[in-house]
């Protein structure tokens, strides 16, 4: 329920509470008021009548109280009925038994002793007919009403139009304000003009909205700049994480993310039995003589074109590491030993048919690679790491450039060497 | 100079009216209060007026507030003309010479003495002891010779009240207030129908001539008849016997001093009380 109805409503209920007070409390009183007004002055007319028949009512001149009666009567058509009594209770006036009053109402009968002697030299008696003082009275509280009713009318139209024009009408437009503020537009007109508190709110208002819209802008700067902070933050992040997993000449993985990698392939296998992985540990051959004729930088060459060359060799699941100086490890996923022995006498082969020119030299290299199969029976990380260093090492110490399958194995080693 | 010469003209000029109505003279009549003031001069002064275009004098109608004033007023001649009652008469005549003019010829004056309807009352003598109204004590026909006749002829004993008017003494029969009441006919005929009814006449007094217009000896002979003539005049047109019926005075005749001297003889003055 909008202020509009409330404040119409309140106005409603205040009016129809002061109709009802008028109507009544008010009225009813000053009905009575009147009509005892009215008797005031019947009673203060009998009382004249009184004492103007008292003198010659004392005198027994009957005609003289006659003649004042008939008189009093017509000055006062609403009596209906004056009677003067003797002491001794005797109808005095008027001569004849007077018409009956039935039917007529309202009433109202009086008495008044005639002197101030007791016993009284008489007594009268009126019936008085109060139609018009009933009249005058619905008069009264008619003419009372018709004058209340507009005056209240205007009042309460004053009132409405004070709450609208001075409550409802600034607030609703402080709350317009408010809300297109919420949706960015800050130029709604609010009434500030007002002395009133309404005035001081709308003053308040524009105040905080002229900080909101400076406190806007730098936060959009400092959002802004939060924002590019972030995504570099989320970059390095990512370089860093890239870093930490990757060797930084080759992009290949590095050892520890090998190293990872060998043991969730290890865990599979060992949950797994059905699951084959083959690890090639893989040592460059006269890669010192490289470094040394041509310098680091043609040995950096040299090995980035080693590991684009293995990478081809290799399928896209396969890990391709950088685990040392010259030295390189391949897991080969879901992959039995015989094709990993076949892979990895195929690396070997491209390997020492690489040529690498330096100085116009001409320098060849090879690779020894040991191949460790993982098992379910490999034992630990380290094993299986040292059983493939170890093959490794055999392969270098049989003479170099062949593929030496990781002795734990002597059916593998056999075909290793059928392969060789 | 001119406008001063036309103010004194128009000054000489008003001068001159003004003499002219001082030199018409001015008597003043005085009429017995029988009945309210306003109402005798109701009755009166459209006679008067009527009157004073057959006269060479103007009447100024003087009123007085009660019975036993007028009394005094004409025992001291201080009217010219008087409407008097008989007995007021003798003693105008006696002190002051008043001698009457005119009188109604219809009638005689007589006092009634009336009981209530429903009384047990007959005759005079059933009253004895009991309260008998009249209008005051030296009304004419209503008290003076009612209380004459009544101790006089008939050594009644009775409680005398008195109530100031004529119609006070019907109502107070009328009501039961007195046993009865002195009156007079014309008075009793002019009570409205509601309180002759409850009335009854249990005894007439002895007649005697009515009213006369009278006049003081002081007023010149030939004014008192201009007087007269004007009086039996008007008396004669419709518009005055309706003017005169009200005074009541129904057939106007000429008045002598003569038919009102007998009751000289009743003894009227022991029942006359000084006021």
């Amino acid at each position: 329920m909008g202020l509009r109805t409330k404040f119409t409503l309140l106005l409603v209920i205040l009016a129809s509470l002061f109709l009802a007070y008028i109507h009544f409390l008010v009225a009813p009183q000053m009905s009575r008021r009147v009509l005892a007004i009215e008797e005031q002055a019947h009673r203060a007319q009998l009382q004249l009548t009184a004492e103007a028949i008292a003198p010659p009512l004392l005198e027994n001149d009957l005609a003289k109280v006659y003649e004042l009666l008939d008189a009093i009567r017509y000055d006062n058509p609403s009596w209906l009925q004056l009677q003067l009594f003797s002491p001794a209770g005797r109808r005095l006036y008027p001569l004849n038994e007077p018409a009956g009053f039935e039917g007529i109402y309202p009433l109202l009968q009086l008495e008044e002793d005639i002197g101030f002697l007791q016993p009284a030299i008489g007594r009268l008696r009126v019936a008085i007919d109060m139609t018009a003082g009933v009249e005058a009275e619905a008069q009264l509280e008619g003419t009372l009403r018709a004058a209340l009713v507009p005056f209240l009318i205007l009042l309460l139209l004053a009132l409405w139009l004070e709450l609208e024009l001075r409550i409802r009408r600034p607030l609703a437009q402080i709350v317009l304000a408010a809300r297109q503020l919420v949706k960015g537009d800050g130029a709604q007109p609010v009434p500030v003009h007002k002395r009133d508190e309404l005035g001081e709110l709308a003053r308040a208002f524009d105040d905080m909205r002229a900080s909101m819209q400076r406190n806007h802008i730098d936060l959009a700067a400092e959002l802004q700049e939060q924002r590019q902070r972030a995504s570099l933050l989320q970059r390095e992040k990512q370089q860093a994480e890239f870093d930490a997993i990757h060797d930084a000449l080759t992009g290949l993985l590095n050892r520890r993310e090998l190293e990872r990698q060998v043991a969730i392939a290890l865990d599979q296998v060992q949950t797994h039995h059905w699951k084959h992985h083959i690890l090639l540990f893989i040592d460059l051959d006269h890669f010192k003589a490289v470094n040394d004729n041509c310098g680091h930088q043609a040995g950096d060459h040299l090995l980035c074109e080693i590991s684009h060359v293995m990478r081809e060799r290799i399928r896209e699941q396969d890990v391709l590491a950088r685990v040392g100086g010259d030295e390189f490890a391949i897991l080969l996923k879901d992959c039995e030993l015989q094709m990993g022995v076949r892979i990895a006498n195929d690396i070997c082969g491209v390997i020492q048919h690489h040529r690498s020119y330096c100085d116009n030299r001409n320098f060849q290299i090879g690779a020894s690679i040991g191949v460790a199969p993982l098992l379910s029976a490999s034992g630990t990380l380290a094993q299986v790491l040292a059983a493939a260093d170890a093959a490794c090492y055999e392969a270098k110490r049989k003479g170099r450039n062949r593929v030496e399958v990781a002795v734990a194995d002597v059916d593998v080693k056999a075909q290793s060497d059928q392969v060789a | 100079m001119k406008y001063l010469l036309i103010l004194l003209l128009s000054l000489l000029t008003l001068s001159a009216n003004a003499q002219d109505n001082m030199s018409r003279p001015a008597y003043t009549i005085g009429v017995v209060p029988q009945f309210a003031q306003r109402q005798l001069f109701d009755i009166w002064q459209p006679i008067i007026q009527a009157l004073e275009h057959d006269l060479d004098f103007d009447l100024q109608l003087v009123g007085s507030s009660t019975i036993p004033v007028f009394e005094k007023k004409y025992l001291a001649g201080e009217y010219d003309f008087a409407y008097m009652n008989p007995y007021h008469l003798l003693k105008a005549y006696q002190s002051q010479g008043y001698v009457p003019l005119v009188r109604d010829g219809q009638r005689q004056l007589k006092g009634v003495l009336v009981v209530n309807r429903n009384s047990p009352y007959r005759q005079v003598s059933d009253l004895d002891k009991q309260i008998i109204a009249f209008p005051s004590p030296n009304a004419l026909g209503a008290a003076l010779l009612m209380r004459a006749d009544l101790s006089g002829m008939f050594d009644l004993e009775f409680f005398p009240r008195y109530v100031h008017t004529h119609s006070s003494v019907y109502l107070n029969v009328a009501l039961g207030q007195a046993a009865a009441g002195g009156g007079v006919l014309s008075t009793l005929k002019q009570q409205p129908p509601e309180v002759r009814e409850r009335l009854r006449v249990i005894y007439e007094t002895r007649g005697m001539p009515p009213h006369p217009l009278s006049a003081h000896s002081r007023v010149p002979a030939k004014d008192r008849e201009a007087l007269r003539r004007a009086w039996l005049k008007l008396a004669q047109t419709d518009t005055g016997r309706n003017l005169m019926v009200r005074i009541p005075m129904y057939q106007p005749v000429a008045a002598s001093l003569d038919e009102y001297l007998p009751m000289q003889s009743w003894g009227l003055d022991k029942y006359y009380i000084l006021e």
